[in-house]
């Protein structure tokens, strides 16, 4: 292990190297509608030796990189549903909100093990076959009627019309997830996606690029508060930023190709294995 | 010359579609410049590193990451904007709503 302090001697060579695998966080991050963290703070604590807490202020840094970037994209191609992110994004506000004045009184420990049933749950939930990508607007729920939250997505130079389903479940759910994510640090894409896509039956890419939409507005608010406190390093965030935005542009541009339900099995993957680590942590065993 | 009728257009989107395309319209160009700007600083700063100019190459990289970290209040504050002049009230609380706990917590942050 080496420490980006004394190990590399040259800031250049570190730097480089940060921008590299930033790339590839921001073209993962902006395919299946997270903010790159699961790669940016490994990366960062394992390889470079940099404190967590200046690797988690780095990779608030990439989500809000990975969404402004994609979402520029993504809005223009209505692959994002707008309203429905705007909606959502009460929610999780609110569930963060809730989340940091509960800290105190819940103990982590029990949480991270029915987090990682969670996830196991949410990935066996996604791997259950669907009559359809898009869900008929006929069958929307009466909310999405009138919050206007029904749109199309294009696919393969086609407009597919879709419809919302469960708009009162998804809405509780997210609220979960943002209680979650405040409390035990995870980025909030994890539990967006499935939420979206096995509640509301959204088609997968909508899913991605909706969430993706909204971690940038959830990040923000706490890289604000880790910019203040002097947490956010610009030799680390610097090329992160740059990185990730290069990955994410790159990413819009595979993601349009790729068929959904390749996206939809990568994303099972990675709940599986992000169920493995807090299964672990919630044993003591850290792996990070 | 644009005629009257696309200025009213403009102004009074007739359908809920059309105004709902506008708003997109107008974030995703607000990202794209956003981004473009964030990136334009931040890569100016490194070859100002490179070339051993400290000073201004850290200032650089700081206003571009402090840009990066803004665009999405500043995408939530024009959101409420564009709601208000749609008259979309039910969206124009909801942005409002986000907007405020979004300042909110940051500023609860610089206290802590």
């Amino acid at each position: 292990m080496m420490h980006w302090n004394d190990g590399i001697s040259n800031p250049l060579v570190f730097e480089s190297l940060l921008f590299l695998i930033s790339i590839s966080a921001g073209v993962f991050g902006s395919i299946v509608g997270m903010g790159g963290g699961i790669i940016i703070v490994p990366a960062l604590t394992l390889i470079f030796g940099v404190s967590m807490q200046h690797a988690v202020g780095a990779s608030l840094v990439a989500a809000i990189a990975t969404s402004s970037g994609a979402a520029a994209t993504y809005v223009r191609d209505h692959m994002t549903n707008v309203r429905l992110a705007l909606f959502l994004e009460v929610a999780t506000t609110l569930g963060a909100l809730l989340g940091v004045f509960l800290s105190p009184w819940i103990p982590t420990s029990g949480l991270f093990f029915a987090f990682s049933l969670i996830l196991l749950f949410s990935a066996g939930m996604m791997m259950k076959p669907r009559k359809s990508e898009a869900l008929s607007p006929t069958l929307s729920h009466p909310w999405a009627k009138t919050l206007k939250l029904d749109s199309s997505y294009p696919e393969k130079n086609e407009r597919i019309h879709y419809g919302v389903a469960h708009v009162p479940l998804a809405f509780f759910l997210m609220i979960a997830a943002g209680i979650l994510s405040a409390l035990l640090g995870i980025g909030s894409g994890t539990l967006k996606v499935p939420a979206m896509d096995s509640a509301m039956k959204l088609p997968m890419k909508v899913s991605s690029a909706t969430s993706n939409f909204m971690i940038g507005v959830t990040a923000a608010a706490s890289a604000g508060a880790y910019y203040m406190k002097g947490n956010i390093l610009p030799i680390l965030a610097a090329p992160v930023a740059l990185g990730v935005l290069c990955g994410a542009t790159l990413g819009t541009k595979i993601m349009i190709h790729l068929p959904s339900q390749s996206i939809r099995k990568l994303f099972v993957v990675i709940l599986l294995l992000i169920s493995i680590q807090m299964g672990l942590k919630s044993f003591g065993i850290q792996l990070q | 010359m644009t005629s009257p009728q696309l200025n009213r257009k403009l102004y009074k989107p007739e359908s809920v579609l059309g105004s709902r395309l506008q708003t997109e319209l107008a974030i995703s160009i607000l990202l794209r410049w956003g981004v473009f700007t964030c990136s334009l600083s931040i890569a100016a700063g490194f070859i100002l590193q490179i070339l051993q100019v400290p000073a201004l190459s850290n200032d650089l990289i700081k206003a571009g990451l402090v840009l990066l970290i803004s665009l999405p209040i500043i995408r939530v504050g024009m959101t409420v904007l564009l709601f208000l002049i749609e008259r979309d009230w039910v969206f124009m609380f909801i942005t409002l709503f986000v907007l405020m706990v979004l300042l909110g917590s940051i500023f609860y942050g610089k206290l802590n």
